[in-house]
């Protein structure tokens, strides 16, 4: 299966690159803006926001896995969270691909109407990211992927995380600083994406599915069992040592 | 009360500046330039300071989404002017202390459904990919996270296919959808004339009201207490 990877190189693309490179099913064309110095894999530049260099970067492959991001810009958030979005679905759909993966923050879906105030927030819930910049691109984004999925034939992933952490404590996501309680390592991020390109899609509730990527937490605040059951992912990496009392140090 | 009209070169702008007029302080704004009588400021709603002075000094802000061009605008176009430019709008328009929004909009996005079903605004709008349908749809979608926080006050208007009634005979086909600019300019008055501020968000359908519309009308016309005057010589639609 030859993957088009969109923001290959940005946080999350080379953690996806190392897990899809364990297998030998995997080709892989790593694009973004910025590339990496090496790689043994087809690069090319792309700036999703323009949809023929979205089209080329498709071009041959079987599935397109939407790492791309910005954050903070007025201008390129949208460019990039929106327009990009939008450019990556209308090529899977042109190309007659039977699924995309799409990635963003928990906000895409749950932002900070749900966030602030509730517990036991479940994927299966209306669109709200608030009016935060970056929740509320990336959120019409995957509206963007709902509409595209309600109208043609193809499934959508929607991948979600918050925060990143290591369990190594000299890595900039270790430490011992406090967890939020929607957290995952970027190896466990990875292999979620992955799980993502190998589910049965048939077995999919809807077309268009949203996941909660978290490591296993108590906190009751969100949780990762939709992705267990429908994606066969489990995450392999305990972050008990962030909360609790016995393994702090 | 001072109003700013964005879209104000469309052809709906215009039949709404035209009925704005009669009440309301007007500022005109569009992509394009304008000649008119009514202060205009050319604008491009970014995010940048001109769209705070824009905003700045007004009361409401009617907003007309969409490319200049709308019919030569491509997909990143449409999504662009749709969801970036009204969220910079709001951004503003918040931090100026705009009391409320009426984002206009169309019907479009609920054409799939089954032409029997009466279907109004507490269907669930379902959109075409379509650029020219989604994006207005998205700008929506936008301007809700807004009025749901509470940041501002949201009032929405879809409506029907612009058709001049001037321009059509009794023996001519007609768009189910039709509603004359006339009536729609006076749909989006009547957004700012029965607003008491006591809501946070309301949500109205709006076309022409005659035998075979294509969407029922009734209960968005009676809260928005207009009176639709352009029948298209056809025999008035059932009150539903």
């Amino acid at each position: 299966m030859k993957v088009c990877l969109l923001g290959g190189n940005g946080y999350l693309g080379p953690w996806v690159v190392e897990e899809l490179e364990r297998s030998s099913d995997y080709s892989l064309r790593i694009t973004d803006v910025k590339l990496p110095d090496r790689s043994p894999h087809e690069t090319m530049h792309v700036d999703v926001s323009d949809l023929e260099q979205v089209r080329r970067a498709a071009d041959g492959c079987d599935v397109i896995v939407n790492c791309s991001v910005l954050r903070p810009h007025r201008q390129l958030a949208w460019d990039v969270n929106t327009v990009g979005t939008y450019n990556a679905m209308r090529v899977a759909t042109d190309l007659g691909h039977e699924r995309i993966i799409n990635t963003g923050p928990h906000f895409t879906i749950t932002g900070e109407p749900y966030h602030t105030y509730d517990f036991g927030i479940v994927e299966e819930v209306p669109a709200h990211a608030g009016t935060d910049l970056y929740a509320l691109s990336k959120s019409a984004g995957q509206e963007i992927c709902r509409i595209f999925a309600e109208q043609v034939p193809i499934h959508v992933l929607c991948m979600l995380f918050l925060n990143f952490r290591s369990t190594d404590p000299d890595s900039p996501y270790g430490g011992r600083r406090g967890l939020i309680p929607f957290s995952v390592t970027f190896p466990d991020a990875a292999r979620a994406i992955r799980c993502a390109l190998e589910a049965d899609v048939a077995k999919l509730p809807s077309r268009n599915e949203v996941f909660f990527v978290t490591a296993d937490l108590p906190h009751g605040k969100y949780s990762n069992a939709k992705a267990r059951r429908f994606l066969g992912w489990e995450p392999q990496d305990s972050l008990e040592m962030f909360y609790r009392r016995s393994l702090q140090p | 009360m001072k109003v700013l009209l964005t879209g104000a070169t469309s052809a709906l702008g215009k039949a709404v500046a035209k009925s704005l007029r009669r009440r309301h302080r007007l500022r005109l704004t569009d992509r394009r330039r304008l000649r008119t009588d009514d202060e205009f400021v050319q604008s491009q709603l970014g995010h940048g300071r001109q769209t705070d002075d824009l905003v700045a000094g007004m009361k409401a802000i009617v907003h007309i989404p969409g490319p200049a061009v709308a019919a030569s605008a491509d997909a990143a176009t449409w999504i662009d002017t749709c969801t970036r430019c009204t969220y910079n709008l709001l951004v503003a328009a918040v931090d100026a202390g705009v009391k409320h929004l009426v984002y206009v909009t169309s019907l479009d996005a609920f054409m799939g459904y089954d032409p029997d079903f009466l279907v109004s605004t507490s269907w669930r709008p379902r959109p075409t990919t379509e650029p020219a349908v989604m994006a207005p749809l998205l700008g929506e979608f936008v301007t809700r996270e807004f009025a749901q926080t509470a940041q501002i006050r949201l009032t929405i208007l879809r409506l029907g296919h612009l058709v001049d009634a001037d321009g059509i005979g009794d023996d001519d086909e007609l768009d189910p959808m039709a509603i004359d600019p006339r009536d729609a300019a006076n749909g989006v008055a009547a957004t700012l004339v029965g607003d008491d501020g006591s809501r946070t968000y309301r949500l109205f359908h709006l076309q022409g009201d005659f035998e075979g519309a294509r969407f029922p009308i009734g209960g968005g016309r009676q809260q928005l207490d207009v009176k639709l005057q352009y029948d298209f010589g056809r025999p008035r639609g059932e009150r539903t």
